[in-house]
């Protein structure tokens, strides 16, 4: 018996173990795999393999029996409030996969199966700059970042070139210049808008080709992917059977699969990262199988958290030990703290007069951006918040077809569409929040999941900054397009819950100081350097990027940084 | 269920809309009715006489060619509550019933002139279900013909792989 325990045991030992396999996940087990470790990705999901498993991939309206509806029988397990769609509802959570509790009202997005998010994301990427991670010194909240610009910018380059991003070279020094291919072009009326900024705001505000994760010329590494061509089929959130956006399903995961150091185990939901008290050391990870409730451990030298931002936060607040009772690493008892997200409550539109002889033909899968223009150089006197937001914005003519008969008339007008009078601009805020102590999650001391895990409580709520932030974002809005001569100005604070933004980070914060931080400047937990964690948890502050381009490289340079320090004989 | 097992193992449930086979070419789609449904053959005539009020065929488009009326029947089975339902199908009987007081003929014995006057009738009735019934049957039967392949391809421009973007098109004439 001993024996097969001792096999059984070797059988689960690896050099690494990575938790989550979605954008960084995928990109931990690709640094590690091409660095000869040989690496176990745990994912909670079920197996999504590129093509094979994007059953909606490629498919006209007419293709779908109901045109997208979904039929009754295939609503059960989703709960009223939910919208589903035909074309995606295989990526969709059944309510009780993971309960979890909402003390205030928050909307927690998961992507549960092989690749995670990096599926269904909005492929939208921006570097940060010493602007964004000089921000809590200069202005006071958080803990300093533990790193700068030029830390992260050889890692920016390096995912960059493997993930293929379309943009231009913009030369600004908010926001860095990506290395990028072609970018997909602004419309004529997008176009004007842009001078019309330049012209009242001149090098305050800029409007650009917004940069996006998506091949427009694709390289020699991106054909050895296996990836071809963009086609804009604007159904990226079914997968790609081209692979013509980055996801780990297309990209990572097959890349490190070829170097034959990668296993992956899907259905494995993670319990706890184990801290052996006896070694004083992480040993592994414990999971619950998905299927059979069997709890597994398995034994690695490093350990990478990729699990989703409060994922990350869960399996650590779940690790407890003798020396570590309140979560791993969490001696400072901060784990679980400074909780942020964006802000997405503001919506501004209008209609733009004046461009009755163009229109747009074929489709794109990106638009336009804004990046942030308020408190950048330094906290403006005259604004009654800090930090700012960046803006996404698309323009379009539309077409319209006057349904109010039926008849002859009826089908007539439906196959004889007509454009629209005038084009229409639509813009949306992308804000930069505050981490508060106050916002944290924690684990339920009575209510687990069907896995035996305790469930999440969630408790996060909107500041005053947020509400003066939102408020500004309507009147610079309605500014901006006045100025530009649009029309029919249309502003909104939608009150969206935080969490619909898709972007909550923090809880597991980099810092210098181990009194106030939990990870460190190579995203190691201080008091466990063989863990990292590199995804949305690590972050400090938030930005107001769109955040995935930046966990990828903060994982990228955190990886090679774990492989050099278990060559060095130090973790 | 065991008749959705049936549709299942013929491919149809999920293959799209329910053609017809080779050998019965020349019967119009009208005369064709879904074993299967919860809709009886006559419902089933009267829906799709009301999808072809709605967008009469000219040129062989409209929603009897496009197969709307099919659409229709599988749309409610599957994806409607059973009070909606059976709300349609009563106001598709009572259809029947005015269309025999106002002009002697069951609904799809009509002229397209009649039927258009007699469903219209329910648009501006005070009676809720009424309104609901127009509102929900003129609503699918235009959702239903608008993606259809021929309106969407041919009509709209429609490409599945456009592979491409232009932002700045001279719109003719």
């Amino acid at each position: 018996m001993a024996n097969l325990n001792i096999n059984s045991k070797k059988k689960r030992t690896y050099d690494a173990i990575v938790i989550g396999s979605g954008a960084t996940g995928g990109w931990a087990a690709k640094e590690l795999c091409d660095n000869g470790l040989n690496t176990l990705v745990l994912e909670r999901g079920r197996d999504v393999k590129h093509i094979e498993d994007y059953p909606t991939a490629s498919k006209a309206p007419w293709e779908f029996e109901f045109r997208g509806t979904v039929p009754l029988d295939k609503r059960t397990g989703y709960g009223s409030g939910k919208r589903l769609r035909m074309e995606t509802l295989h990526w969709q959570l059944k309510d009780d996969e993971q309960p979890y509790i909402a003390e205030k009202p928050f909307r927690w997005f998961r992507g549960y199966h092989v690749g995670g998010k990096s599926l269904l994301w909005a492929r939208q990427t921006q570097r940060w700059s010493d602007y964004d991670f000089e921000g809590p010194e200069r202005d006071g909240f958080a803990v300093d970042w533990p790193i700068r610009y030029k830390d992260i910018e050889p890692w920016y380059d390096h995912v960059e070139k493997f993930a293929g991003i379309a943009g231009d070279k913009d030369g600004i020094p908010e926001l860095p210049d990506s290395i990028v291919q072609p970018a997909i072009d602004l419309n004529v009326v997008e176009h004007y808008f842009k001078e019309k900024i330049n012209e009242h705001y001149g090098d305050d505000r800029h409007l650009l080709a917004a940069r996006c994760a998506h091949l427009t010329d694709p390289q020699e590494i991106h054909l050895q992917q296996g990836r071809s061509k963009c086609l804009h089929q604007t159904m990226c959130n079914r997968g790609c059977n081209l692979g013509g956006y980055f996801s780990s399903n297309s990209s990572t995961l097959p890349w490190a699969m070829k170097t034959g150091n990668l296993t992956m185990r899907p259905n494995s939901v993670v319990h706890s990262v184990i801290y052996d008290d006896e070694q004083e050391k992480v040993t592994g990870v414990r999971i619950v199988d998905r299927h059979s409730k069997e709890m597994m451990d398995f034994y690695s030298n490093i350990v990478f958290v990729n699990a989703s931002a409060l994922n990350s936060n869960m399996i650590l607040m779940n690790s407890t030990s003798n020396r570590f009772p309140n979560g791993l690493g969490n001696d400072n008892g901060l784990l679980g703290k400074y909780i942020a997200w964006h802000n997405y409550r503001g919506n501004a539109s209008a209609s733009v007069p004046g461009f009755e002889d163009k229109k747009t033909e074929g489709r794109r899968p990106s638009y336009a951006y804004i990046p942030r223009f308020r408190n950048v150089l330094e906290q403006e006197s005259n604004l009654d918040f800090q930090r700012g937001y960046a803006v996404g914005v698309s323009a379009g003519r539309g077409s319209y077809t006057n349904t109010d008969k039926i008849g002859d008339k009826l089908r007539e007008n439906i196959l004889n569409p007509e454009l629209n009078e005038n084009w229409h601009i639509g813009t949306w805020m992308m804000g930069e929040t505050v981490p508060l102590e106050k916002n944290h999650v924690r684990l339920s001391k009575d209510k687990t999941d069907k896995y035996g895990i305790p469930q999440l409580i969630i408790s996060c709520e909107w500041d005053e900054n947020d509400v003066n932030m939102t408020e500004d974002y309507l009147q610079e809005m309605t500014a901006m397009f006045e100025k530009a001569g649009f029309t029919n100005i249309d502003v909104e604070d939608t009150h969206s819950p935080p969490g619909a933004d898709i972007h909550e980070m923090g809880g597991v914060r980099m810092g210098h100081d181990p009194a106030t931080s939990l990870t460190n400047k190579w995203n190691q937990l201080h008091h466990a350097k063989n863990v990292f964690v590199t995804d949305g948890a690590c972050m400090t502050s938030t930005g107001s990027q769109n955040p995935t381009l930046t966990y990828m490289a903060l994982t990228a340079r955190a990886a090679n940084y774990a492989v050099e320090e278990l060559k060095r004989g130090n973790i | 269920m065991k008749r959705r097992e049936v549709l299942k193992t013929l491919g149809l449930a999920t293959a799209g809309l329910v053609s017809l086979p080779a050998w019965a070419s020349g019967w119009t789609a009208l005369d064709v009715t879904i074993e299967s449904s919860t809709f009886s053959s006559s419902e089933q005539t009267i829906l799709s006489s009301v999808a072809d009020t709605i967008i009469p065929a000219k040129n062989n488009i409209g929603a009897i060619p496009q197969e709307v009326d099919k659409f229709l029947v599988r749309l409610f089975d599957e994806c409607y509550e059973k009070d909606e339902r059976d709300n349609i199908k009563r106001q598709l009987n009572v259809m029947n019933d005015r269309s025999m007081e106002s002009f002697g003929s069951l609904f799809a014995d009509c002229t397209q002139q009649e039927r258009e006057r007699v469903f219209l009738s329910f648009d501006g009735s005070d009676d809720e279900s009424e309104q609901e019934f127009f509102q929900r049957v003129k609503y699918e039967t235009i959702r239903g013909f608008r993606t259809s392949k021929v309106v969407m391809e041919y009509y709209h421009g429609y490409k599945l792989v456009p592979g491409f973007y232009n932002g700045n098109v001279d719109v003719e004439g």
